[in-house]
């Protein structure tokens, strides 16, 4: 049977150990995304949303330790090929990571570095996921990657370029890129990179993408740079793009600009899934297909967005809406009482348990599994159990 | 209804110094402008983008940045004509007994509260300030604004680091109250918070409000929070109003092509997708080199060559005279968004 889910995470527990104890960060979570889709993840602050992706990207930091469970990534959808990412070790990883499955950072203004031009930035992901492809372009071969611009190259250089394609690890091409004249040997085809980021900025609806290569982030807004940052994770044709609360430092225009771009990539097939991670309920809302509501580590309900919206079952999600205002508000905001737990020092049972109307004894005990309601909804908590 | 503060004019230019000698050569004209009228007991909800001049307002108001020119005229209870307090000094004000009557909550919690203080040091120093308590007096008071926004006496003797956000939170809010003030600025006060701890916040703020009969002025971006704690909303964009209604008023029937814009970039989790939306194309201009004309001119997708010409004044659109709004075709713009983007707003 083919995999219809680009992404199968099975039981994946991930934890830090901190001076003050070890923080459960995950808790054995799973879910899956299909082809095609964009799945949510919501979740208050410090409850797993960007542990979780980091967990799958692999970019764990120390004290950081994923300690089990399975990551199945299968980038075809019609084709039974699928890897557990946990299992491959750096070098095949980083053919993975950034070049089947990009991400995207909050904060574009860390993200993005401030002494190189926006072009120099873009052109980086090409030459480090793309460069044999742009040399064989640049030699003239036939068969090579034509999305590339070719530029004529001066005829002493081509047995170069063949070397640096062929052998780069020989000894006689690193002495040959030392010697002083042909020390910028390379610059053609950082130059072509830097033509194909005009392309891709001015496919995003970037205006003036000739001037902009040439600009440093400090030049561009906030919303510019995160169109930036976006177009440097579609730089090397990704399937899965992740997108980390990328719209939740911007103004309401600006986020409706780039939820917008968002979408309609995903409608021309640029990238075939995005996950997106937020903790507004209301860009889960207009976005994604399905929702993974996460709370301590732990996912409380998963299902169809408008299942969840519309009837949702856990105790934690419906507190979690009511404390939304809406645009048809009426009455008193509902908010939920208490804190997040510190997840050094969970509570037992189930993790919701001190601030929940429904909790009964065996909820203080046992940590709910997930039960299935209806078609395609999931949730984990006891007032679903039978028996 | 009675006033509590009216701004005239008020303008606040931040110079940019440039040269061997930093002269200033060129200003970012953060507030152009505005005349606004605060009654008592109400709260007024400003909204629009960063860099529009909701958190100078703020500022300019509790005199945290002297403004540049223009009036901000004080109304003690029962006094309509006011008192000029623009250019008072600290002393001036501490003698017509003022200090204290207006108080700011910040938007960051954790930059706000000083780390090396305790929390009753924290909520105790306005007291001090203000002066005229003996330290038994202080103690009680303390204790007092702990229990009423939901801390305990246990937590007296801690530093602002063991507490979550949304205690620490209730601290600065706690330490605005503490002086009786009538009016209290807050900056984006729930913007740091998760939305469970965002709904308690606010019903607190309600609570307070009512109870001791405050005045606020709520500067956010987030339109449904605003519209959630206010009775009046000021949108504002690039230094200028460009529109101020009633918020039942205003979510009914805005007049403003931008205002139409902000709520049609509210993602909404009712299920009920917008057909289609309202999506400005660009940036906010730079402050430093505001467009001419109408400001919004460059974004709006209705302009005409007039806007870019002349600045729209404030005026009341059709014949309520408590809505306002600045736009040359204030009253053409409902129909205008209906034709082009069915019911976006």
């Amino acid at each position: 049977m083919a995999p219809s889910h680009i992404l199968d995470i099975r039981n994946l527990v991930t934890r830090f150990y901190t001076y003050e104890g070890v923080v459960q960060a995950l808790n054995g979570i799973s879910f899956q995304v299909r082809h095609g889709s964009t799945f949510g993840l919501v979740g208050e602050s410090g409850c797993g949303k960007s542990v979780t992706v980091r967990s799958l990207m692999q970019i764990v930091q120390s004290p950081g330790v994923i300690e089990g469970g399975e990551i199945w990534f299968s980038p075809e959808p019609d084709k039974d090929k699928t890897t557990d990412l946990l299992t491959l070790d750096e070098a095949a990883m980083q053919e993975i990571r950034g070049n089947r499955i990009s991400m995207i950072f909050q904060e574009p203004n860390a993200a993005l570095n401030p002494i190189m031009t926006i072009g120099e930035q873009i052109a980086e992901s090409y030459l480090f996921h793309r460069r044999a492809q742009i040399i064989e372009r640049l030699l003239g071969r036939a068969g090579a990657d034509n999305s590339f611009p070719q530029v004529k190259i001066p005829g002493v250089l081509k047995p170069l370029y063949a070397l640096a394609l062929n052998r780069p690890e020989a000894l006689v091409f690193k002495l040959l890129k030392r010697m002083p004249l042909l020390k910028h040997w390379d610059r053609t085809i950082l130059e072509t990179a830097v033509a194909k980021s005009v392309e891709l900025l001015a496919s995003l609806g970037i205006p003036n993408p000739e001037r902009i290569v040439n600009q440093y982030p400090h030049n561009l807004s906030g919303g510019m740079k995160q169109r930036v940052v976006i177009a440097i994770a579609l730089a090397s044709e990704p399937v899965l793009l992740i997108a980390d609360e990328a719209t939740s430092n911007l103004d309401v225009t600006v986020q409706a600009q780039i939820l917008d771009l968002l979408n309609d990539l995903k409608e021309k097939q640029v990238i075939s899934s995005i996950v997106l991670i937020t903790h507004d309920l209301g860009v889960v809302a207009e976005t994604c297909d399905r929702v993974g509501v996460m709370y301590a580590g732990n996912f409380c309900e998963v299902g169809h967005v408008k299942e969840i919206f519309e009837d949702p079952k856990h105790p934690y999600t419906r507190a979690l809406l009511a404390s939304v205002p809406k645009v048809r508000q009426t009455g008193e905001l509902r908010s939920i009482p208490g804190n997040v737990p510190n997840l050094v020092n969970p509570p037992p049972g189930c993790r919701f348990h001190p601030r929940c109307d429904h909790a009964m004894d065996r909820c203080k005990t046992q940590l709910p599994g997930a039960v299935p309601m209806g078609q395609d909804h999931q949730v984990a908590c006891y007032l679903y159990h039978k028996g | 209804m009675e006033k509590i503060l009216t701004l005239e004019n008020l303008t606040k230019h931040y110079p940019i110094l440039g040269g061997v000698l930093r002269r200033p050569v060129n200003a970012v004209r953060a507030l152009d402008g505005i005349d606004l009228t605060i009654h008592r007991g109400e709260c007024i909800g400003m909204v629009g983008e960063s860099g529009c001049g909701k958190t100078t307002t703020g500022k300019a108001v509790i005199k945290l940045h002297p403004a540049t020119s223009g009036k901000i005229l004080y109304h003690p209870p029962g006094n309509d004509a006011g008192v000029d307090i623009t250019r008072l000094s600290p002393g001036q004000t501490r003698r017509m007994g003022l200090t204290g009557k207006m108080q700011m909550v910040f938007q960051d919690p954790t930059t706000s509260l000083n780390p090396r203080m305790l929390i009753k040091q924290i909520i105790a120093e306005p007291l001090k300030a203000q002066g005229g308590h003996n330290s038994r007096q202080i103690q009680d008071r303390v204790l007092e604004l702990l229990t009423r926004v939901g801390l305990t006496r246990d937590h007296l003797l801690r530093y602002p680091h063991e507490f979550s956000g949304g205690q620490r939170q209730r601290i600065a809010v706690a330490r605005a109250i503490a002086t009786h003030p009538e009016l209290i600025v807050l900056d984006e006060p729930t913007s740091a918070l998760d939305v469970s701890v965002q709904a308690q916040i606010l019903n607190l703020l309600k609570a307070l409000k009512d109870e001791f009969n405050l005045t606020y002025l709520f500067i956010t971006h987030h339109l449904l929070v605003v519209k959630y704690i206010s009775t009046r909303i000021v949108v504002m964009y690039l230094g200028k109003i460009v529109e101020m209604a009633d918020t039942d008023d205003l979510f009914v029937n805005p007049r403003h092509p931008y205002t139409f814009a902000l709520f049609s970039g509210i993602p909404s989790t009712d299920g009920t997708a917008v057909s289609s939306r309202m999506v400005l194309s660009g940036d906010v201009p730079s402050p430093i080199d505001p467009p001419r004309g109408c400001r919004f001119h460059t974004r709006c997708p209705f302009r005409l060559e007039i806007c870019e010409n002349r600045l729209p004044e404030l005026q009341a659109a059709g014949d309520d005279a408590d809505h306002q709004v600045a736009c040359h075709r204030a009253s053409e713009v409902p129909r205008l968004v209906r034709d082009h983007y069915g019911n976006a707003g």
